[in-house]
């Protein structure tokens, strides 16, 4: 025999479709066992509705609303502008307001609720700087392979000779390199002569 | 009514106060920042008006003459020295032909060819008009005496330092305004530097039959100062100023990009800096001597030039300076060398970073 099991619970729910529901019905007329089932989900479903009815007591109603009451003016706050005029001076109300019976605040919650938002932004922050400190270190890396590339003495001698005045002459020239270094042929007006 | 008229009184007295005061405050800052200003610019130095234009005229001499000689150029390097010899012929409104000799009888070198133009300078003048201003800042220009040169007399103009001594001679032809010869001296009173005239004939050269070998031009694209900044802003390394009162005073660019030309002057001294995107292929240095200059290999050739190159960080550096062997050596040391450390990488990624979320980049 094949008993409902968990489909007591969607019978009693009402959650079966039409031919679910009568193919339950059905097995609870022939089988005791699930019938009994079914009768202690629908008292429990019974209890569990009951409770849902309960009505708070009239002293804990009035305890709620008189929480809820408005208070006093709220005082204008004092922040003297420069040349401005002073505004006057408010007596801080309290006298008709009801007394403050809501639990009171502890350090721990204080510590909780005002601090959060700060470690988040300093988070947040944190997570920026080492974001583009990480992006600039790596775009900061020798880009790829690099061109193997050397001084063009001929080019750079003559383009350092025409915009300096001198005369175009390479070290490279093979008639400058034969030249000896020992002086070579000065004329006779040299002034500065080496030591 | 009286009170709101006082007080409106009253506070247009504050707000005048507030005014003045502000005005006051601004005028001191004004003087104090024009103040300083004043006091940082060195004072000016007192050049003989005569000497300076003699140097002028001799730019404008150099253009407008027809000569032809044999010029030599010295460079001295430590003990050492190397000596070379040019053949020169100018002819106004057409060009210059310059040749490398062994011997003043003997052609054999490679012949270059300059044509005049707005550029040009027709021949040896061992310096530029902007040049010149520089030279006229930071020396002082006098006459110094009479001196006879490839036996034709000459007025000799010096550059002195502000202690009196001569950092550069030049001897200009009585009889044709030309400049004959340019001494580079150091700051011992030693020569660096020397070219001048061997022979010289003031006269319509002789037809040159010469093949040349080299045309040439100074790189076309002059770099402008956004051109620099946006240079710099690419991690290229651009000083305004180098050590020894060198400044930047022409910046090119290589056809097709392949380097920049970086010209610093005192007016005496040239230092051209060539800067190349890639690393070193050490062929090229081949036969250069490999040193070690403040912890890092850098390859060296003096001969008529003081060569210095190196690479780092994905640029090539080439110095090339007609200077006292000290300044070389400082602007090499002034220059970007090594590696650049975490934090050089980092604010060079930022750079980068920086410029490509530039939309006006």
């Amino acid at each position: 025999v094949t008993h409902l099991g968990e489909r007591i619970t969607a019978l009693v729910d009402g959650e079966l479709n039409h031919d679910e529901r009568d193919r339950a019905l059905a097995h609870l007329a022939t089988c005791g066992q699930c019938r009994a089932e079914a009768d202690v989900q629908r008292r429990l479903k019974r209890r569990l509705r009951s409770l849902n009815e309960a009505t708070p007591s009239s002293g804990l109603m009035t305890r709620l609303y008189a929480m809820g009451e408005p208070g006093g003016p709220i005082p204008p706050r004092a922040r003297p502008m420069p040349g401005g005029v002073r505004p006057p001076f408010v007596a801080r109300p309290g006298a008709g307001r009801p007394r403050d019976n809501r639990p009171p605040r502890t350090s721990l919650m204080r510590r909780r609720r005002v601090p959060r938002m700060r470690y988040l932004a300093v988070g947040a922050a944190t997570l920026a700087v080492f974001g583009v400190g990480a992006a600039g270190f790596a775009a900061g890396a020798d880009t790829g392979q690099l061109p193997r590339v050397g001084p063009a003495v001929e080019q750079f001698a003559v383009e350092h000779a025409l915009t300096s005045g001198d005369v175009p002459v390479s070290d490279n020239d093979p008639a400058v390199s034969s030249q000896p270094s020992d002086g070579g042929p000065l004329p006779a007006s040299k002034p500065a002569q080496h030591p | 009514v009286n009170a709101s008229l006082v007080s409106s009184e009253w506070h247009r007295f504050k707000h005048g106060v507030w005014l003045a005061g502000g005005l006051a405050s601004a005028l001191v800052l004004l003087w104090s920042v024009t103040a300083s200003e004043a006091g940082a610019v060195p004072s000016v130095i007192r050049s003989d008006p005569d000497a300076l234009r003699l140097l002028r005229d001799a730019a404008a001499a150099v253009r407008s003459t027809p000569y032809e000689g044999t010029q030599f150029i010295t460079t001295w390097s430590g003990s050492a020295a190397t000596t070379s010899l040019i053949g020169v012929a100018h002819s106004p409104g057409k060009g210059t032909y310059t040749q490398v000799r062994r011997t003043t009888a003997d052609p054999s070198g490679t012949t270059t060819y300059e044509s005049d133009g707005d550029d040009s300078r027709g021949g040896l003048t061992g310096f530029t008009s902007k040049m010149l201003d520089l030279m006229a800042r930071n020396y002082s220009i006098v006459h110094a005496s009479e001196e006879s040169v490839a036996g034709r007399s000459a007025r000799v103009v010096e550059a002195r330092r502000s202690d009196g001594s001569a950092a550069g001679r030049f001897w200009i032809d009585r009889a044709s305004g030309l400049m004959l010869r340019r001494d580079l001296i150091d700051g011992q009173g030693r020569a660096v530097n020397i070219t001048g005239f061997f022979d010289i004939s003031i006269a319509e050269p002789r037809p040159q039959t010469r093949v040349v070998q080299t045309f040439a031009t100074p790189w076309g694209h002059e770099l402008t100062a956004t051109d620099l900044g946006f240079l710099r802003n690419g991690d290229w390394t651009v000083p305004r100023a180098l050590p020894g009162r060198l400044e930047l005073y022409e910046a090119r660019q290589a056809p097709q990009n392949t380097a920049v030309h970086l010209g610093y002057s005192d007016g005496l001294s040239a230092v051209s800096v060539f800067i190349q995107r890639g690393s070193l292929d050490k062929r090229r240095v081949a036969g250069w001597r490999e040193v070690s200059r403040n912890g890092r290999t850098v390859y060296e050739h003096n001969a008529l030039q003081r060569w210095t190159v190196w690479a780092c960080e994905g640029y090539v550096y080439t110095v090339l300076a007609d200077a006292p062997q000290g300044t070389a050596d400082a602007v090499v040391a002034a220059l970007p060398h090594g590696n650049v450390g975490f934090w050089g990488r980092l604010g060079r990624g930022l750079t980068r970073l920086g410029s490509r979320l530039n939309p006006f980049d």
